[in-house]
């Protein structure tokens, strides 16, 4: 084999071990990103929604206003008493 | 529960197994009780029940809904206690007495089993399925047509409510406050927090569209103007 042909075939393992870690270094790259995003807590794993109060600040909002019952002047004698306990 | 319980519309077994399940989870007499279990417990987050969940959270609002009025620590504190799901969190030696709202969600629980026309009265805090009429501290009545009617004070056992802004025994000028609700609960937070708020009780519950009763030493019973407006008769058509 003469000098130059070498020198190509060098050339030509060295082109392919170079797109071989290249390929390797991307799909490496690839699994470490989506394994992330859905399981390390700090990567979002949905699309970002608009920011809303929690529900539990609704409801307790909601409660604040209390609600009436309804009352009227009587007809019958009382059936019960109310009193504290 | 240790009170009277009146019924109507309802066989009373079925009554009496809702309030034996509220008692048996939240009872402070009961050592075996999951409220006495946790208030025992010294870790800082416990798993809770769903039915104690549901409470405590109906007890947060309540704190939320009567201006940290209505407070379920027995008067130490409620901001340091959270809930998130079944995690309950606090810090370990905090006692909970959610009591001042397992009653009124006990009777309110009961009412659903009620038909048309009926109601349960636990200690004197009601709820209706339609119109009954109720006799009054200090006399007189009124018709419950719809929600419920609950009565705070001081009259029948002394001062037992804590102020949650003191910490001390409350001091009131009315003996007793019955004010109506959508529900017993709301009724009974809304009794309680104006008791507690003395000369601003009634037009505390006015500023909310609540009707109030307010019974005070001398007996004399004082109406806010959401009760008076309910209850006065109409004048008859000539």
């Amino acid at each position: 084999m003469s000098r130059t042909s070498r020198i190509e075939a060098a050339y030509a393992r060295a082109r392919g071990a170079k797109l071989a870690l290249g390929v390797l270094t991307s799909l490496v790259f690839g699994v470490a990103f989506v394994g992330a995003r859905s399981h390390a807590p700090g990567h979002a794993k949905h699309r970002a929604r608009q920011l809303g109060a929690p529900s539990s600040f609704v409801r307790a909002v909601r409660r604040s206003a209390l609600q009436a019952g309804k009352i009227a002047p009587p007809v019958q004698p009382p059936a019960v008493v109310t009193s504290t306990s | 529960m240790g009170c009277e319980v009146v019924v109507a519309g309802v066989e009373p077994e079925r009554v009496a197994a809702v309030l034996e399940r509220w008692e048996a989870a939240f009872s402070l007499f009961r050592a075996e009780s999951e409220l006495s279990r946790v208030n025992r417990s010294q870790a800082r987050v416990v798993v809770v029940s769903e039915l104690f969940a549901s409470a405590l959270r109906v007890a947060l609002d309540a704190v939320a809904a009567s201006g940290g009025l209505v407070d379920p620590t027995l008067g130490v504190g409620w901001g340091d206690v959270s809930l998130s799901g079944r995690l309950l969190s606090r810090p370990p030696g905090r006692l909970l007495d959610l009591n001042g709202v397992v009653k009124a969600l006990a009777v309110d629980d009961a009412a659903g089993l009620v038909e048309d026309g009926g109601f349960v009265s636990v200690g004197g805090d009601l709820a209706v399925r339609g119109a009954v009429d109720v006799g009054l501290p200090g006399g007189g009545a009124v018709r419950v047509v719809e929600g419920g009617l609950a009565t705070s004070g001081t009259a029948s056992r002394g001062s037992h409510l804590i102020d949650p802004r003191t910490g001390r025994p409350s001091r009131s000028r009315w003996s007793q406050v019955t004010a109506s609700g959508a529900s017993c609960l709301e009724a009974d937070v809304a009794a309680k927090a104006a008791y507690l708020l003395d000369a601003d009780g009634p037009d505390w519950l006015d500023g909310r569209g609540m009707p109030g009763r307010f019974l005070g030493e001398d007996g004399e019973p004082v109406l806010n103007a959401s009760w008076f407006a309910a209850t006065a008769e109409r004048a008859a058509c000539t």
